[in-house]
């Protein structure tokens, strides 16, 4: 973006909002940050009556990897607002785009920084092995927690009758809307789904659909490494625990989610079930990780498409890699 | 000289790493760039062509086998389209064997979908053995 696309957008910001919040506030130093392959994420000064205050402005891209539910994520957002977990607070949004042109919405800016990597060795928030350790414990608390909420506070309305079911339709839409070329693998693995589709969950529980690393915000001034918030609940919806906790100890994601010997995924699964009283049998949990995986493979093959027509900005590898984890799960 | 394509484009990651990101002060256009520096190491260039070639080969050879599977049971050619599987010949261009590729693989894809329907119908036994072909095919 141009300096003067980028002081367009400001302008533009700073109108909206003011029309949003009723007082004229201004916008100042507004700066794309990295990261953030559904959304465009910018950090800005907020002043309002001679205070300012850090804020995060979340905005739909040109063409997105993910063609996510724009209003689930205000949904949610203002749902929890009063729930004891650790959310992103919405100061205003505008899901028709209007002086934006494009879907946004502006979050309070907590403290703390996301990195996907802080749970392995080059330990970017130099915690030492003890502190990671530590916050590899409160993840898995705080997932816990997450599915502890009653589904009925989230404004997400009733409990689909078969999550599983509605998960696979719902990448396999996906995947029919940024093909280019077969997919051979996916065909293969939406048939392996299909088959070893388990049975709805005995409690449905708030999913958050990206739960990982580097969708936290980690505090380390202390040193210590405490989650300050959760972020990007785009892909929020009511159903299977499994599903989150399939997510997290995808195999594609083994080195950054867990800690070799010293935080397994046995580990993980005992110290969440203890916390939120949910059962989750090896069966259910493999059908998770095959979709999470899957789930990756169209997430990837979005970008790709995105790449190649133009409209995204992040070069995009080829997928034959996770093609060829789908394929391996599905065969092991 | 001519640099071969992994010469060539390593010698360019190492420029955009070395001289050029240093000099990136934004911090979105410098995570971008980074990632154009991991996307030109991810791929062999050199082998390129010949991974498209071998891939092309394995889905040919699985299709014959399912095109076979196929032909040694009525019930089955009555429900599954026949299975069109290209002949292997000799190709001048890259483009040609993408092509061929594809072709192959939007085959395979159909293939698997009519199995589905197959399998929710008849039961798995009698198409696993299909089924492993397909996948060690798709795995290799």
């Amino acid at each position: 973006m141009s300096a003067d696309e980028g002081a367009a957008l400001s302008s533009a910001l700073e109108d909206a909002l003011s029309s949003a919040l009723g007082v004229r506030v201004s916008v100042q130093g507004l700066r794309r940050l990295s990261g953030g392959s559904s959304r465009e994420n910018w950090w800005f000064e907020l002043e309002q009556h001679g205070e300012t205050r850090p804020m995060l402005l979340r905005r739909d891209p040109v063409t997105s990897v993910a063609n996510t539910e724009r209003a689930v994520e205000r949904t949610v957002l203002d749902a929890l607002v009063h729930e004891p977990l650790p959310t992103p607070v919405i100061v205003a949004a505008d899901l028709d785009g209007g002086r934006l042109e494009r879907p946004w919405m502006v979050l309070e800016c907590n403290s703390g920084r996301a990195d996907r990597s802080v749970l392995r060795d080059r330990d970017p928030f130099r915690l030492g092995p003890a502190g990671r350790l530590g916050l590899a414990h409160d993840l898995c608390d705080l997932l816990a927690d997450a599915h502890r909420l009653d589904p009925a506070t989230t404004g997400l309305g009733v409990v689909p009758v078969d999550p599983a079911r509605n998960e696979i339709d719902r990448w396999s839409d996906e995947w029919s809307r940024v093909a280019r070329q077969p997919q051979p693998e996916l065909a293969y693995a939406a048939m392996w789904l299909d088959e070893h589709r388990p049975p709805p969950p005995q409690r449905p529980v708030l999913v958050h659909g990206d739960f990982r690393p580097a969708n936290v915000l980690i505090d380390d001034d202390d040193g210590t490494g405490r989650v300050s918030v959760l972020l990007d609940w785009e892909f929020a919806h009511l159903g299977d625990p499994a599903e989150d906790v399939g997510w997290y100890l995808a195999p594609i994601y083994r080195t950054e989610h867990l800690l070799g010997d010293q935080w397994t995924a046995t580990m993980f699964l005992e110290r969440y079930c203890a916390r939120s009283g949910i059962t989750i049998e090896p069966e259910r949990l493999r059908f998770w990780q095959v979709l999470a995986t899957f789930k990756l493979a169209v997430i990837a093959l979005a970008a790709v498409s995105s790449f190649l027509d133009d409209s995204g900005d992040r070069a995009a590898p080829p997928t034959d890699g996770v093609m060829r984890t789908l394929m391996r799960e599905v065969r092991s | 000289m001519r640099p071969t394509p992994s010469e060539s484009t390593a010698g360019i990651a190492r420029i955009l790493r070395d001289t050029v990101l240093p000099h990136v002060g934004d911090s979105h256009a410098s995570a971008q760039l980074q990632q154009v520096i991991a996307v030109l190491g991810q791929t062999n260039w050199n082998e390129a062509a010949f991974q498209v070639m071998r891939a092309r080969d394995r889905a040919i050879d699985a299709l014959a086998e399912c095109a076979s599977w196929c032909a040694s049971d009525p019930l089955r050619v009555s429900h599954f389209t026949a299975v069109d599987v290209p002949q292997r010949v000799e190709l001048s261009s890259f483009d040609e064997v993408v092509q061929q590729l594809l072709f192959a693989r939007g085959a395979l894809e159909r293939f698997i979908a009519e199995l589905a329907s197959w399998r929710a119908l008849h039961g798995t036994a009698d198409s696993d053995d299909v089924l492993r072909v397909i996948s060690a095919a798709l795995a290799a």
